[in-house]
């Protein structure tokens, strides 16, 4: 018996993948309106839309890492797929994410503002960063 | 009473046996120096045995645990390979040399490469990357216009692919031993039998000492009347490189022979030997001695040890007796002779046949071709790397604890940056009658994006470890600090690049009365000139001017954004009376090639742990210091320095709108700078002299052309704009009309600014000077009126 259940709760461990979308506590919307929200303004994996392939590929890795909560290690994949791609505004959104993650909102902002540099008129990009900028203010209490 | 008697006299019979006996013994007694020796021996005994327990406890202090100080490896970035990557044959090809890549026809082991028709085989090493291990693969490349447009790993189609960073150098220890440790189960046992067959044959008959050994060794020296044969065990050869010195005395090699016993009755045959074969001395490169199989194996062979062929173990093997006198690089055939004694050793004791010993004895000594990993290291950019690291780490840490330390290295970057210094600067001494060096340069290379550092070269003499001119040598920027003049002026939103500015003379009054004037380098008043122009022509009296107007504070604070550090108000800053490093204008450049975002130079990605633990990421920070629009402005004006100005020259080879850039010449031409950027790299060049005489040299004929030489062998990408501005048509006083009004240039603006400027073509027609560029005095003065360069007289 004792198996079985801890059989049952390393399955729907494995099954769980930490959102990128902060915790929802903060708002006063229902859990349905956040989720929807949530679907629109913010990705629900690193490796999430169609990239250069090699870029594509680092996003995978980096995802991975993100869920095994190990972002460092994100970071760095993220900052390989920079080295080849410098002006995608697609990879510094995700490396502002993961430092919004890391809790590192200084650099989130920053890395938010260069995102904007490269914006070429990306619509759902811009209510991305957009949101997760408000989602650093409210953090920083501004 | 009766008792006592009774007591007493088998004690006086006893007293007198023993009186008997005294008399016997003194008569056979033995001498008394006998009875010395005795006591001398005990009280030596008793010395030699704290000897030995002092020599065991010292013996098994160093031999448990880690033996050896592993320095730092240091190595340059991985080459990232994607469908898609410009990159040249030649590039990729000279890359795979330098990484100890071998040319062969059938590729079929790791380390090797060539050629299926057009497309490229690699079989990459496997390597631990900083971020993980990966196994050996065969990867297949296509090229078309010098792009890879297919790849292929192990047979399947993959997006992405790395060969394994080169190895640059390393953070040694002050006897600067270098060594790969190895087991003894990775370890060939051919290597291992030929090495026993050379050095000791009675290893693991004898307990650390060989007397049969000895006396073939006195035979045999006697007989050569000369000493030819050494009677030393491996144990004893390990004690004399592992503990002791290569003194030759009688107490060293007293001393080695109890340690070797010791050795062996501590440790088994093999952790003896396998300490041997990691200990071993076996070369030189430099300052950094080779020690050990697995390092000689990858210096020599360019192999991992698993993967030497007989003739190379047998080479190998021969050179433990004396690896400079057998050096395969500088004496092949006295080396090739040992590699041959080794084999026919060999099969004398039927280690291999007599087929396998005619086989690789008919093969020709191959060793790396000088290969660039094991023969050479960049020492100014490792010096920098050291610099970063002692930020986070302790130097006896990097000394020792063998850390992994992934750069930023660009080495094909760095090639060809080391070599267009060295062809330029050969060809000025040519050009003007030197009949030995006189310049030296310096040179940074960075990434535009990421402020990596992709190549570091601090003196013209690339190899050696000397004075690091890119990191230590200050010294005036001269004109490259006009950009932070006008970027100053275009923030303060009261200029752009159409405002007048008059070049005439000027002198600045300082508070000691002293007089400041610059002159033009032509010596020549130029009248009122457009801003643009002043940047582009360099001119030296109206960017002093422009600078006293939007204040020394500004300019001065602008220098601090920039990354350059505090700037003291003087008006000579202006004009470039600054000291900087090369290094340090490139962290200055390095934001405006980003967009007017500061990014602290990085040499370093990451730091790890020999088995690959990753102890720190250097992760890109960032910092927005200015608008990109004001940046994208301030560009225009810089672009113009290539395609019109000072650096017009680049013309000849490069499509220039694509390249912003600033020459600077400090004064009497003591110093020549350049620096620019495309839309990947911003380069830094200086060249001068070190008794900081004059160079007769400027900014675009001692520097400039070093840039050019290396953007042309890496290839400009034009600038792509970081904002939108908008254009307009201005009249001869700088002011908007429309194409039809007296226009005479068009130039980009603001937009912001663009809409409060435009007049009528009546009131172009007539104007006459520019009324702006008056009222900017007056707030300039009003500006000013707190610092301490107060009389500022035309």
């Amino acid at each position: 018996m004792v198996r079985l259940v801890i059989l049952i709760s390393l399955v729907l461990a494995g099954c769980s993948s930490r959102p990128l979308a902060p915790e929802s506590s903060e708002y006063n919307q229902t859990q349905a309106e956040s989720r929807a929200q949530s679907l629109q303004n913010v990705l629900a994996s690193l490796s999430q839309g169609q990239h250069h392939p090699a870029v594509a590929q680092l996003f995978v890795l980096a995802e991975e890492q993100r869920q095994a909560d190990n972002l460092n290690r994100a970071i760095s994949y993220l900052d390989q797929a920079r080295q080849i791609q410098p002006r995608n505004p697609q990879i510094f959104y995700r490396i502002a994410w993961v430092e919004y993650l890391r809790g590192d909102l200084n650099q989130a902002d920053q890395f938010i503002r260069r995102a904007q540099v490269f914006m070429r008129g990306d619509k759902v990009l811009q209510q991305r960063l957009d949101y997760l900028s408000e989602q650093i203010k409210r953090k920083q209490g501004l | 009473m009766t008792s006592r008697q009774g007591k007493n006299k088998p004690e006086t019979k006893r007293k007198a046996k023993s009186a008997k006996k005294g008399h016997k013994a003194g008569s056979k007694t033995r001498p008394a120096w006998l009875s010395w020796f005795w006591r001398l021996f005990f009280i030596g005994l008793v010395a030699l045995s704290s000897w030995l327990v002092y020599l065991d406890a010292q013996l098994r202090s160093q031999f448990d645990g880690n033996k050896w100080a592993l320095p730092a490896k240091v190595y340059a970035r991985p080459l990232m390979l994607y469908p898609g990557l410009l990159i040249t044959e030649q590039q990729l090809k000279a890359e795979l040399k330098w990484n100890d890549y071998q040319a062969v026809s059938h590729v079929d082991s790791p380390g090797t490469f060539g050629r299926d028709g057009d497309d490229w085989i690699i079989y990459r090493r496997a390597f631990n990357f900083y971020d993980k291990a990966e196994p050996a693969v065969r990867i297949r490349l296509s090229f078309k216009y010098n792009r890879i447009s297919e790849l292929a790993v192990n047979g399947s189609s993959q997006p992405l692919a790395r060969i394994e960073p080169q190895y640059i150098g390393g953070i040694f220890p002050a006897h600067h031993e270098d060594r790969d440790l190895i087991a003894l189960k990775d370890v060939p046992p051919a290597l291992v039998a030929a090495l026993i067959a050379v050095e000791d044959r009675a290893f693991f008959e004898h307990y650390g000492v060989s007397l049969r050994g000895i006396l073939r060794a006195l035979k045999a020296n006697i007989a050569a009347g000369r000493t030819v044969q050494g009677g030393s065990t491996l144990t004893q050869q390990l004690v004399k490189n592992f503990f002791l010195t290569n003194e030759r005395s009688l107490q060293r090699k007293i001393r080695e022979a109890f340690m070797a016993l010791l050795l062996e009755f501590h440790y088994s045959k093999e952790e003896i030997l396998e300490a041997y074969l990691n200990e071993v001395y076996v070369g030189q490169s430099g300052r950094r001695s080779i020690h050990g199989i697995a390092l000689a194996s990858r210096f020599y062979f360019a192999k991992n040890v698993e993967q030497l062929q007989l003739d190379e173990i047998a080479l190998l093997v021969g050179m433990i007796k004396g690896p400079s006198y057998y050096n395969p690089f500088r004496n092949p055939e006295r080396a090739k002779q040992r590699r041959n004694v080794v084999l026919n050793v060999m099969q004398q004791l039927n280690i291999i046949s007599e087929a396998q010993r005619i086989r690789a004895q008919g093969k020709s000594l191959k060793v790396s071709a000088s290969g660039r990993a094991g023969q050479r290291e960049y020492p100014a950019f490792i010096q920098l790397v050291k610099k970063q690291l002692q930020q986070d780490y302790r130097l006896e840490d990097l000394q020792n604890e063998g850390l992994r330390i992934y750069t930023t290295l660009d080495p094909w970057l760095q090639h060809a940056t080391e070599k267009s210094i060295q062809n330029h600067l050969a060809n000025l001494e040519r050009r003007y009658g030197y009949k030995k060096p006189v310049f030296e340069s310096a040179a940074v290379v960075s990434s535009v994006d990421g402020a990596e550092i992709r190549a570091l070269v601090g003196s013209r003499k690339v190899h050696f470890f000397g004075f690091n001119r890119a990191l230590k040598a200050k010294r005036p920027i001269g004109s490259l600090a006009k950009p932070a003049v006008y970027l100053t002026a275009l923030n303060s939103g009261r200029y752009d690049w159409a405002s007048i500015i008059e070049d005439k003379k000027v002198r600045v009054a300082g508070q000691d009365g002293s007089l400041w004037q610059p002159l033009n380098y032509d010596k020549k008043d130029h009248g009122p000139v457009f801003m643009a122009d002043a940047l582009a022509l360099s001119l030296n009296q109206a960017t002093a001017r422009l600078g006293m107007k939007v204040g020394l504070g500004q300019v001065a604070r602008t220098f601090e954004k920039l990354g350059a550090g505090s700037v003291p108000p003087y008006p000579s800053i202006l004009l470039g009376a600054v000291a900087m490093t090369p290094l340090q204008v490139c962290q200055m450049f390095q934001t405006y090639a980003s967009g007017g975002f500061y990014m602290k130079p990085r040499a370093i990605q990451s730091v790890t742990t020999p088995d690959g633990q990753v102890l720190t990421s250097y992760a890109l920070q960032t910092k927005q210091e200015f608008s990109p629009q004001k940046i994208e402005n301030l560009r225009y004006g810089m672009q113009q320095v290539v395609v019109k100005g000072t650096a017009r020259r680049l013309g000849n080879t490069f499509d220039t709108h694509g390249i912003a850039a600033k020459t600077g010449t400090s004064n009497d031409q003591r110093d020549a700078w350049f620096a620019g950027f495309d839309d990947r790299h911003l380069g830094v060049i200086w060249v001068g002299r070190d008794d900081n005489e004059a160079t007769r040299l400027t900014g675009a004929s001692g520097a400039l052309p070093i840039w050019e030489n290396i953007f042309q062998q890496v290839g400009v990408e034009p600038l792509s704009p970081l904002a939108e501005l908008e254009w307009a048509w201005v009249n001869r006083n700088g002011q908007v009309v429309d194409e039809d009004c007296d226009a005479v240039r068009r130039l980009p603006f603001v937009p912001q600014r663009l809409q409060q400027q435009k007049i009528s073509c009546e009131d172009s027609s007539q104007n006459q000077l520019s009324v702006d560029t008056e009222r900017d005095f007056e707030n300039s003065d009003k500006e000013d009126s707190g610092s301490s360069w107060l009389d500022w007289l035309f």
